[in-house]
């Protein structure tokens, strides 16, 4: 479907002009010049038909001009339309008649500009949907598909062909990389300005692009997403076949505020939007230098087979780069012994990683150097590091690099201004990069590394277990007649008993005679707490009573009741939860959130009333696997306490697993909880559990 | 013909509320309603006339028919002390019986609601111990459970009522006082020779304020307005101060808020057309928003008002208006009327005995 928009037979320039300066000027000049030929579907030779729609004119530049595309006789399958926004929906409703399926509107006046640009954009939204037209934009820079030469963009500048394509949220942010494409020599198969977003967004072309030839890497620019769950699924699957390399703004607090008034995006969890990514298998870039350091270095390399060597004629940038390497968490290789003997031959100064040919040394030591390391086993990638000695020539030094590079990957660091300048033009020329802080090139070999990582990565489809959905719909019913607001308090419990997870019996109390009544029942010594949806930390205000024996049990709960109508208004409370009381275990917290755009974020940590300190906590988003469940367990660094420290017994990590499933089971199964914890859980020994002692939850809308 | 006073210990109590859903139920049954407010101190002008505002907006409910001079035939129009020394209270006394007089005639039951509370207009021989001894009227009294010290209050009034005071209706109730109020209080009242009519639960719409009030008690500017013929019931409010991802759980717990926040924060405006529980954006510091905001709200009919004020003064603003919600509109008055029918025993009320 999107083809067309990249390869498409006739264009129809709606909004162009013959004044210079004019959006529609340039957009027109650089539509013609689309060269006159391209490839057909089968390979065969048609020439593109190029209208400009103007009712002021008949021609324009080379092209004939139409006062509206209904007039024009043959078939159109791409517009781009560069009129005020106001006329736009005309436009729109005009393409829709003339059976043009792709448009690319530029130009801007919509919900980025407010009140009434929402109206319009709604409009067009409509107008969209009446007669399936793909957008991009509005409010967008256009498109560009270096293959064929269509530059459909009212840029002046036309980048150079390669292998990555690259989504930009931002117009002007395109706009730049464009221009400085050619100086870096950075090639683009294709380049799309997402602008608004209003119909067709990231996902739709990261689909498209997944299935294209000419794109070896897919990077984009965002600053909202707008579907998280396609977004998740999408990029989970496109990411097994190539990279995905995304930057997006608005991670910080301030950030997302600048974002929230620029495009209206809603702000999401710093956590939840990385989660989405890990998950996906995004590879995420903090900075423009990231984001085509990564996505260059994975256009020509897809995982590193080994660990890192480096051969460097300087001791200095080879202990930074080996800092770096430990640092990103990726290995420096060890050589066999027949490789060290080679190289200690070749008499150079240390023939352990990283390997020092010395100062003294010409370019075809370090060549024969860096032959001998790429031939070692163990060698997944090699970062070649030279600084501008008087023996070493450059242009030699990098004819190695460029020899090599198909044995292993190599990444050169030339280290030097003027006189490092004709090699890194030739690396240039075979789309490698020349670093010239050893760091870069370590960071770009990590994000491959966790690429390749995540490719491989196999995960099981999450359980399903077998529950009681209708004790919970039962639940959300009473709690929908019931007229006045309270959050489900102790009814939670019910949720848990539903969903098979273990909880401590338990009662709600409103009268003394109630609260021995179920105490009886449950045995002592029991534990009572107020329930209210105002006290949120009970201990802190002294409404938990723990060991409460039979005789205490009336004076407990007129106490708990006395200390919380201190702290809030009588109407607020609900009653006092008599529990059986659980002494001993190791305390964790399992918590969810609806992110409001990748669904349900599940959280595990260790509790306590430390945990707001410590933040040791790992994320995923629901529904997770058994994989998925662990590994979030085994992330904290709080995993060695449940494991046992100094001679403790190892804590039941299985029943851990087996509440994190099923409770990301319940976030699934029920949209309508927004917010749910457990916290605490005390889980015991090997072999003996775990009990959520406290469950918390917020209910939506039913949906 | 018969009459029962409504009065009350504590102003706003929800005398006007309980009148209104009484009137409307006895009318369903059948009975002519008559409705009589014999002091009134809010007084306001409307369309020209000096009337009491509540009594106004009850008869207009219930729609009586009865000319508003003899629905509250006594307002306050000067200061208390002004009026107390100003008036001739045998003159007002008699204006009153005549009113009532009038009121009643041709009417099955009359609900005769008293002034602020039981010992307002004692200084004119106008409040409601006078009123119940004047037109020998039994009373029901309508309680706001602010805590348990009301029992106090209760008996107080009886001592000063006597045997006229009969009846007691909590209103408000929530949370595990009314498994409290029900068993013991019954028994206690019964005790002192009152009957307990029911108890009526704390409901947030009724407590709730209309946008439209809203914006006129803060002096507000319409950015988005109200889509026509919905204005919102506002029940609870939210003071935006924090970051999103924390501001999310707060947003989400709530149902049928309007959020303070300057009008700066874009990112917490944007975040709350989203989650749908918050029905109404107060923008403070007379900070304009983004348009992008706007031309959301619009697209949502969320309604957008602008105040002048900084955060901190409107919520004082907003609390001091809080509370104070009238019976206004048909959902409101659908709701008091339903939940008296629910929970109010209406059989032990003797005027609804007999024609």
């Amino acid at each position: 479907m999107l083809d067309q928009f990249f390869n498409p037979e006739g264009i129809a320039v709606v909004g162009a002009t013959p004044k210079e300066g004019k959006v529609g000027n340039t957009l027109l000049k650089n539509i013609l010049s689309f060269p006159e030929q391209v490839k057909g579907k089968d390979n065969t030779k048609q020439s593109v038909r190029i209208y400009a729609v103007n009712p002021k004119y008949e021609k324009i530049l080379d092209a004939k001009c139409y006062p509206s595309v209904l007039q024009i006789e043959e078939g159109v399958n791409l517009a781009v339309i560069a009129v005020p926004a106001i006329r736009v929906p005309e436009v729109l409703e005009q393409c829709g008649e003339k059976g043009i399926k792709n448009v690319v509107v530029i130009s801007a006046g919509f919900k980025e500009a407010g009140r009434g640009g929402a109206v319009l954009e709604s409009e067009l939204i409509r107008i969209s949907d009446k007669y399936g037209l793909s957008v991009v934009g509005p409010n967008c820079l256009g498109i560009i598909n270096t293959h064929t030469g269509l530059n459909a963009t009212f840029g002046k500048a036309t980048p150079p062909e390669g292998n990555i394509a690259f989504l930009s949220q931002s117009g002007a942010f395109a706009l730049a990389v464009i221009d400085w494409s050619k100086v870096a020599s950075v090639g683009f198969s294709k380049v799309v300005s997402l602008g608004n977003k209003a119909v067709l967004d990231e996902c739709d072309f990261i689909e498209y692009l997944a299935k294209d030839d000419e794109t070896a890497v897919i990077t984009m620019y965002l600053e909202d997403i707008r579907e998280g769950r396609r977004f998740m699924d999408v990029v989970r699957q496109v990411s097994k076949i190539k990279p995905v390399v995304v930057m997006k703004s608005g991670r910080t607090e301030a950030g997302a505020k600048a974002a929230s008034s620029h495009t209206g995006s809603i702000a999401g969890s710093v956590e939840a939007f990385s989660t989405a990514f890990q998950q996906a298998g995004v590879v995420e870039a903090n900075s423009i230098t990231d984001l085509f350091d990564f996505s260059l270095t994975l256009s020509r390399i897809r995982d590193v087979k080994g660990g890192i060597a480096i051969v460097t004629n300087s001791g200095g940038p080879g202990v930074m780069a080996a800092d770096a390497i430990e640092e990103s968490g990726l290995k420096l290789a060890a050589f066999d012994r027949r490789t060290m003997e080679k190289l200690r031959d070749l008499h150079v100064a240390n023939f352990y990683n990283p390997v020092d040919v010395k100062g003294d040394a010409d370019s075809e030591k370090f060549g024969t150097a860096l032959g001998i390391v790429s031939a070692a086993e163990r060698v997944g990638a090699i970062i070649a590091i030279l600084s501008p000695t008087a023996p070493i020539e450059f242009d030699k030094a990098g004819d190695y690099v460029l020899e090599l590079n198909d044995k292993k990957p190599i990444i050169p660091v030339f280290m030097g201004g003027e006189t490092v300048m004709r090699a890194v033009e030739g690396f240039k020329k075979h789309g490698i990069t020349n670093y010239f802080d050893p760091v870069r090139a370590v960071k770009a070999l990590c994000a491959v590394d966790k690429y390749s990582e995540s490719r491989e990565k196999v995960s099981a489809p999450p359980p399903y277990f077998k529950v009681d959905r209708k004790a919970i719909k039962k639940l959300m019913e009473l709690r929908e007649r019931e007229e006045a607001k309270m959050g489900i308090g102790v009814e939670g419990f019910k949720v848990l008993e539903a969903y098979g997870i273990p909880a401590p019996s338990y009662g709600k109390a409103e009268t003394t005679e109630e609260a021995l009544g179920i105490a009886d029942r449950i045995g002592y010594p029991v534990s009572m707490k107020i329930v209210s949806p105002d006290i949120v930390h009970k201990t802190d205000v002294g409404c938990v009573k723990l060991n409460v024996r039979r005789e205490e049990v009336k004076e407990t709960f007129f106490e708990i009741l006395h200390r919380a109508e201190k702290y809030t208004s009588a109407r607020r409370i609900e009653g006092v939860l008599v529990q059986q009381m659980i002494e001993g275990g190791k305390e964790v917290i399992v918590g969810m959130k609806r992110d409001m755009h990748f669904g349900p974020l599940i959280m595990f940590g260790l509790g306590g009333i430390y945990v707001e300190v410590f933040k040791d906590v790992s994320f995923r988003i629901a529904p997770l696997s058994k994989d998925d469940a662990i590994e979030m367990i085994k992330s904290v660094k709080a995993y060695r306490i449940l494991r046992g420290v100094r001679g403790e017994p190892m804590s039941d990590i299985d029943s851990l697993v087996d509440v994190l499933l099923r409770f990301s089971q319940i976030s699934m199964d029920f949209p309508e909880i927004l917010e749910a914890d457990l916290n605490p859980i005390k889980v015991f020994e090997h072999g003996k559990g775990c009990y959520a002692i406290d469950f918390k939850m917020i209910m939506g809308e039913r949906k | 013909m018969k009459s029962l006073l409504v009065s009350s210990i504590e102003k706003y109590s929800g005398k006007s509320a309980v009148i209104t859903a009484l009137g409307l139920i006895l009318r369903e049954k059948g009975f002519k309603v008559g409705y009589f407010k014999p002091f009134g101190v809010g007084t306001t002008r409307i369309s020209n006339e000096l009337v009491d505002e509540d009594a106004y907006n009850t008869a207009s409910v219930l729609n009586t028919g009865d000319n508003m001079e003899d629905v509250c035939p006594v307002k306050l129009d000067r200061p208390y002390v002004e009026f107390v020394c100003s008036v001739d209270p045998v003159a007002l006394k008699k204006r009153v019986m005549d009113s009532y007089k009038r009121i009643s005639e041709g009417k099955d039951v009359v609900l005769v609601e008293g002034a602020v509370e039981y010992k307002v207009g004692r200084a004119l021989g106008l409040s409601d111990l006078d009123v119940s001894s004047a037109l020998d009227l039994k009373s029901l009294m309508v309680v706001k459970y602010t805590s348990d010290f009301v029992l106090d209050g209760i008996l107080a009034a009886r001592e000063l009522f006597g045997e006229r005071l009969k009846f007691v209706l909590f209103n408000q109730l929530a949370g595990y006082k009314k498994v409290y109020v029900k068993d013991i209080t019954e028994r206690f009242l019964k005790r002192k020779g009152m009957e307990m009519l029911g108890t009526l639960p704390y409901d947030p719409l009724l407590a709730g304020l209309f946008v439209t009030e809203i914006c006129d008690a803060l002096n507000g500017e319409w950015l988005v307005k109200s889509k026509p013929g919905e204005d919102v019931i506002i029940e609870e409010f939210l003071i935006g101060a924090m970051s999103p991802p924390s501001a999310l759980k707060y947003f989400r717990s709530v149902r049928q808020a309007a959020l303070i926040t300057g009008g700066d924060r874009a990112d917490l405006q944007n975040l709350a057309l989203e989650t749908g529980n918050i029905k109404c954006l107060l923008l403070t510091g007379h900070l304009e928003p983004p348009g992008t905001m706007l031309g959301k709200a619009e697209e949502k009919g969320i309604p957008v008002i602008m105040v002048a004020d900084d955060t901190l003064t409107t919520t004082e603003k907003v609390d001091e208006v809080f509370g104070k919600a009238r019976i206004k509109g048909d959902a409101k008055i659908r709701r008091i009327k339903e939940l008296v029918e629910r929970f109010i025993d209406l059989k032990s009320l003797e005027v609804l005995n007999r024609k």
